[in-house]
């Protein structure tokens, strides 16, 4: 079993509606660390965008965890969660669908991880369906009312998926949970 | 007169274009530089209250957002009529010190390392951080953490490593904890190795970038820069310095409040981004450069021996006043050391955890002019505000626009070089793009192409019929 802390980054423009959904509901899993003590192992970061530097501290987690808005046509405040095979194979980066940083996926990162730094974890994606993408900060009512339960899909991953590495649960989290696993698709307004 | 259009340019902080018009003869007559963004901020700043400023101004960019933030504050010290306690001019050094090393490590390792690295000629689909990563995984690696030290000092002093807040106007909003000096201290060595490295093997390959550097932009000029009374870099104080080619003084301890005296502001309708000159020698004569390359050519010294040595290699390799805007990659990697020093030196002295770190005041002048040196050069921040201090009129004279006309010279230069009449190589654009990169512009905080941005060239006969069009997405 991997060691070192989680990882979590919840990533967005909080000045594009609810493509700041992501930053929202890594706040609020610091909100628990800090006053509760929930995700004590985890580092908790809020960004903009993925960046290449992030390739470091994941290559040193034991799990990564990125939570985003998406806008894919699911329902506005729905959750879902995809979970990411830790990159095992050595070989070149080969970002898939990037031509600049704005494009930069988890599982880009993830294989950055693993070829720059020989290791990368396992990650899972949490998303939070989006109802609008205008200029302008705040969230929609179901955006909003959606970050209790993306921050409970987190604690799902983390607690089925980083304590059992070797386990295939995919089928099982959706049985578990209700939530849907789906792609992990960026929208196609990200701003 | 044909023209060939390059749209956009790729690997820049922002959105640009360039036009090469050609001649009956297919040379190359003229090239400009366009900057096809409108920002806007001098016009959304009125109306504002004066202490909103350096927050307000650090969303012009999510590169250098420090700058505007220094340069800004320094504008409200003077409106506020404060002296900033040295504690805290030393801890807005810290921060503006942090943001040249990420910068110029997102300048040399994310844009320009795919050109010196892999070629000017490589297959563009991997003439990018791919191609670096695959080839020199310890490159990759090295801007990496390079960025990631400078980002983690700026996200623990301000909060957040995009638009941090913290600078404020009178001096800083917080003192620097003990256990915030350590953690960074602590990451100081690590830094300096990855720089050390780099540098070496910049220099290790000089010989290969020869053609290049002889027309990437070498040509005579002007150069203007912040310089220390002891004639070392000063990057958030001191006094400004103008020279020209031969190392003559111009301008020395040239007072940043006085800049309209000495520096023009030109606008040109075929482009955003206004140009600056040295007014003495009128428009477009005073053609003048700031940033790295300038920098070293302005100072006496760095100030520190690891990066004093550096520098004294380079002018021994490229004579005392470098005129090539290729050298901004080597000058670039010269400041990551010289910054490097300067963060330990500050964060280990004993007073950098003093708790006077503010100074506070109502408004007492009704102007003031704030200077910065921000990663690609000098920033000037000009507000006047009424009585209630709310800002009236901005003017911002930005780093990239004080090398505006050098740029299109450049541009002019390299496409003579390397263009010929309707035969564009692939690699030929790349390098007409490529000096625009030495020079590192920072447009807007927006995309950080890794090589694969779409390109769209078209070539028009002077009957205004499209005679080639060349696309890459």
């Amino acid at each position: 079993m991997r060691s070192g802390p989680i990882w979590i980054v919840g990533y967005g423009n909080p000045l594009r509606g609810d493509d700041g959904v992501g930053q929202e509901v890594a706040m609020a899993l610091l909100q628990q660390k800090y006053s509760v003590g929930g995700f004590a192992s985890a580092t908790i970061t809020c960004a903009h965008q993925l960046l290449p530097e992030m390739a470091l501290d994941i290559s040193r987690s034991r799990f990564a965890v990125f939570i985003d808005a998406a806008h894919d046509g699911r329902p506005g405040g729905s959750v879902s969660l995809q979970l990411l095979d830790q990159p095992r194979e050595p070989g070149p980066w080969q970002p898939s669908g990037a031509s600049c940083w704005e494009d930069f996926t988890p599982a880009n990162l993830l294989a950055l991880s693993r070829c720059l730094f020989g290791s990368a974890p396992a990650g899972a994606v949490v998303t939070v369906g989006v109802v609008a993408l205008g200029l302008g900060m705040g969230l929609s009512p179901q955006a909003q009312a959606a970050i209790p339960r993306a921050a409970a899909a987190v604690g799902l991953a983390i607690s089925a998926v980083a304590e059992r590495p070797d386990a295939v649960l995919q089928s099982s989290i959706s049985w578990r949970s209700g939530y849907k696993v789906a792609p992990h698709t960026r929208g196609a307004e990200r701003a | 007169m044909s023209e060939i259009v390059i749209e956009p340019i790729s690997r820049i902080e922002g959105h640009a274009k360039i036009t090469l018009l050609l001649d009956e003869a297919g040379e190359v007559a003229d090239a400009h530089f366009h900057v096809t963004q409108f920002r806007g901020f001098e016009r959304i700043a009125q109306g504002r209250p004066v202490y909103e400023m350096p927050s307000l101004m650090a969303r012009i960019c999510g590169i250098c957002p420090v700058s505007h933030l220094i340069a800004s504050a320094k504008a409200c010290d003077e409106i506020l009529g404060v002296s900033v306690p040295p504690v805290a001019v030393k801890l807005r050094r810290i921060m503006n010190l942090a943001q040249i090393v990420q910068s110029h490590a997102l300048s040399f390792f994310h844009l320009s390392s795919p050109d010196l690295l892999l070629g000017f000629d490589h297959d563009p689909a991997t003439r990018n951080i791919v191609g670096v990563v695959e080839r020199a995984p310890q490159l990759g690696r090295d801007g990496i953490a390079l960025r990631k030290f400078g980002q983690e000092i700026i996200e623990g002093l301000g909060g957040k490593r995009v638009h941090p807040a913290w600078v404020v106007p009178g001096g800083v909003s917080a003192p620097l904890e003990a256990s915030q000096r350590d953690t960074i201290l602590a990451t100081v060595p690590d830094a300096r190795a990855r720089a050390a490295r780099t540098l070496e093997w910049f220099k290790a390959n000089l010989a290969s970038w020869l053609e290049e550097a002889a027309c990437f932009g070498s040509f005579p000029s002007l150069y203007m820069g912040l310089v220390h009374e002891t004639g070392n870099a000063a990057y958030s104080d001191g006094d400004l310095r103008v020279i020209d080619s031969d190392g003559v003084v111009l301008m020395d301890k040239g007072d940043p409040r006085s800049y309209g005296d000495y520096i023009g502001e030109a606008v040109e309708p075929w482009s955003y981004l206004k140009s600056t000159f040295y007014k003495p020698l009128g428009y477009p004569e005073g053609l003048y450069r700031v940033g790295p390359l300038a920098r070293l050519n302005v100072v006496d010294q760095l100030g520190t021996p690891a990066a004093d040595g550096e520098l004294a290699e380079y002018r021994a390799r490229l004579g005392r006043y470098p005129n090539s805007s290729f050298y901004y990659h080597w000058a670039r990697l010269i400041e990551v050391v010289h910054c490097i020093d300067m963060l330990d030196e500050l964060l280990s002295a004993p007073d950098i955890l003093g708790e006077d770190v503010r100074a506070h005041a109502a408004i007492n002048r009704r102007e003031g002019v704030g200077v910065s040196e921000a990663p690609r050069g000098t920033l000037f921040h000009h507000y006047r505000v009424d009585a209630d201090g709310m800002v009236e009129w901005v003017n911002l004279v930005i780093a990239t626009g004080h090398n505006n006309l050098a740029m299109n010279r450049s541009v002019l230069e390299v496409a003579r070089h390397y263009v010929k009449g309707d035969h564009v190589s692939e690699g030929a654009l790349n390098r007409v793009e490529a000096v625009i990169r030495a020079y590192d512009p920072c447009l807007s905080c927006s995309t950080h192409a890794i090589g694969q941005m779409p390109l769209s060239l078209e070539i028009v006969s002077p009957e205004g019929q499209l005679v080639r069009r060349v696309t890459r997405s």
